[in-house]
């Protein structure tokens, strides 16, 4: 399954922007705050996740701190204008049909209590449901799916909880994994991840992809109570803890993690190029092409760096596979986004031969 | 600020065309990519470190004058004309909203051989084989992905046979009559048959071993000019005298360049654009 083209009509931002012919590897450049991340939320929000706590996580990322406030916010639900309106459509390689979801929010309530027992405690709860309705455009099978997540907030701690779809919805069900570094520290979500490496017994797939950035890796583990991610090396008397090491090995674990557990899917990252060194990242922006061309995963990136696009460019120029790779340049005004699109070999004529600055 | 592309063949046309701008026009170059408009900042190449960069690369040359500023670049070879100039739209297209200012671009190529079709007439038809590009041939104009901008095409000579080499030769017997006369002596000694094997690795045919005979002449008195730079240079400075307008005017093809720059970029224009 492949994300074939999405629509958002709405979504924080982003107005009315179409984005089409998506190929195995897309970048989204653009200025700050002309909408890149917000993209990629979009996606996530849009259906794409079978798994609501990364549905959650992914949303409410962007923030410090969350609250029931906050999230109304977000989502503005005072205000009568729609808030999310995106369409995503999906390409099925085996049974060449189209899949498009339509997403909405249904509803988004807001309630206020207060409990006596146990003391005074304020309690409020915000329930947001999102509508999922989907169509294959082939044989016009049609399917509906409300999502319900549950905000409960006592005092100043917040629960999330995800509710269940009321129905099965087989067509949308693609692997994905959402990585943004610079908004959060998910030490949670990156155990979880390492977890689900275990247990699908990729651990040599992810020692290779460290070994990228330090050779003498050899092995990792999880250790003790606290779960602390031990990093075993050729020559160290004793294994260091994945915090030892500068940002740059912490975020490979990361993207490693996201890209193995993305096969068949879909693979999300933010500001890929952040935090790591120009030869890492060369070696890295290879691993990850060659990795994704191998495991069927389509990968979409956000970045300000013109030295990743041209890795990037290289990757796939190397792999004989120029027009795998696609960039978009976002631009938002108060009127309008719109989204431009360049063909990896109108890319690379672009760079080579007048040397543009596609961002 | 209206902004106008040219876009030429090859080196020495690019060297003529911002001679003339400089020289006659009153046109002066940018120093700093700032004081630029944001459009042509985007044409200040960035080149990627892994691919290519080793090959030399064709900056633009950028000119401004009164509301007007102008881009010179060259496509390096014929072919590559239609190429580079969508390219430069795309460019043009990726600075947003400044893309309003762009009002056209002029094309400046050889004539060479002209059987058959001629260069303009095969430039045109390889605009329209772009993906993106319509041409409307009757009113001049050039639209990409909603850009729309008026072209022309300008051959050296606008007559008979030929590329820019001829001009500039007539321009040095002008100039340099006596570096000329020398020029066209050493041309006639290697021309001589004992280099024919040299002569046919230019190319088969006489007649355009005859243009490359031209190049020859020309490259042999431009070095005595300029002997330590490029051949560009020694147009710019020496060919292109300021001193020298009125001489240069009673070459043809000459007053018919310059005629065609001003109508487009010279004072005439300016006048029509307030």
């Amino acid at each position: 399954m492949k994300l074939d083209s999405f629509y958002v009509e709405t979504y924080r931002g982003l107005k009315e922007v179409q984005l089409e012919n998506f190929t195995d590897i897309n970048v989204f450049v653009g200025k700050n705050n002309s909408g890149k991340t917000s993209l990629l939320e979009a996606m996530v929000l849009s259906g794409l996740f079978d798994n609501a706590q990364q549905m959650i996580t992914t949303l409410v990322s962007r923030y410090q701190k969350v609250s029931i406030d906050r999230v109304s916010t977000m989502f503005d639900i005072n205000d009568e204008r729609k808030k999310i309106g995106l369409k995503h459509c999906l390409y099925d390689e085996n049974t060449k049909e189209h899949v498009q979801i339509d997403t909405d929010i249904v509803s988004a309530e807001k309630t206020e209590s207060t409990q006596q027992e146990e003391g005074i405690r304020e309690i409020r709860q915000l329930v947001l449901r999102l509508e999922y309705n989907t169509c294959c455009r082939e044989t016009k099978k049609k399917q509906k799916a409300v999502f319900r997540i549950d905000f409960w907030q006592e005092g100043a701690a917040l629960t999330i909880r995800s509710g269940r779809r009321k129905s099965s919805d087989t067509l949308t069900r693609v692997p994905c994994q959402f990585v943004a570094f610079s908004r959060f520290d998910g030490t949670d979500y990156l155990l979880n991840a390492l977890d689900e490496i275990l247990e699908q017994g990729k651990r040599a797939d992810l020692v290779e992809a460290l070994q990228i950035f330090d050779e003498s890796i050899q092995n990792f583990e999880i250790i003790g109570e606290e779960r602390d991610i031990k990093i075993i090396r050729d020559g160290d008397n004793a294994p260091l803890s994945v915090y030892d090491y500068g940002n740059g090995m912490y975020k490979a674990f990361y993207i490693a993690s996201a890209a193995l557990l993305s096969e068949n899917g879909i693979l999300l990252i933010d500001e890929i190029e952040a935090g790591i060194h120009r030869e890492a990242l060369e070696k890295f922006v290879r691993y990850l092409g060659q990795l994704c061309q191998k495991k069927k995963i389509q990968m979409f990136v956000t970045t300000h760096s013109l030295e990743t696009l041209d890795l990037l460019l290289q990757s796939c120029q190397q792999a004989d596979r120029v027009n795998d790779l696609t960039v978009y340049n976002i631009r938002n005004t108060k009127e309008k986004t719109t989204a431009r699109r360049y063909s990896g070999q109108k890319l690379k004529d672009l760079r080579t031969e007048i040397g543009l600055d596609v961002r | 600020m209206d902004i106008y592309m040219i876009m030429t063949e090859g080196y020495t046309d690019c060297a003529l065309a911002e001679a003339v701008l400089q020289k006659y026009m009153g046109y002066c170059q940018y120093r700093a990519k700032g004081d630029m408009p944001v459009c042509l900042q985007k044409l200040v190449g960035v080149y990627p470190g892994e691919l290519g960069e080793l090959e030399p690369k064709d900056m633009p040359h950028f000119y401004h004058k009164g509301e007007s500023a102008v881009m010179v670049k060259t496509a390096k070879g014929f072919s590559e004309i239609a190429k580079k100039l969508v390219l430069v739209m795309d460019a043009v297209l990726s600075a947003g909203d400044d893309d309003s200012a762009v009002k056209g671009v002029f094309i400046i190529c050889d004539a060479d051989l002209s059987p058959g079709m001629s260069n303009w007439q095969k430039l045109e038809a390889d605009l329209e084989i772009m993906d993106g590009v319509e041409l409307d041939r009757e009113k001049g104009r050039i639209s990409y992905e909603g850009l729309d901008l008026c072209y022309k095409i300008h051959q050296i000579p606008q007559k008979g046979e030929g590329a820019v080499e001829k001009l500039l030769l007539g321009m040095l017997g002008k100039i340099e009559p006596g570096l000329a006369e020398c020029a066209g002596n050493y041309r006639s000694q290697i021309m001589d048959e004992r280099f024919e094997r040299l002569h046919r690795s230019w190319a088969k045919d006489r007649k355009v071993q005859e243009f490359y005979a031209d190049k020859v002449q020309l490259g042999a008195a431009l070095a005595v000019l300029k002997p330590d730079r490029p051949v560009g240079y020694a147009v710019k400075d020496c060919l292109v005298d300021s001193k020298k307008k009125q001489e240069l005017m009673e070459i043809e093809e000459f007053q018919s360049l310059y005629q065609r720059l001003n109508d487009w970029l010279g004072e005439e224009a300016e006048q029509r654009t307030r």
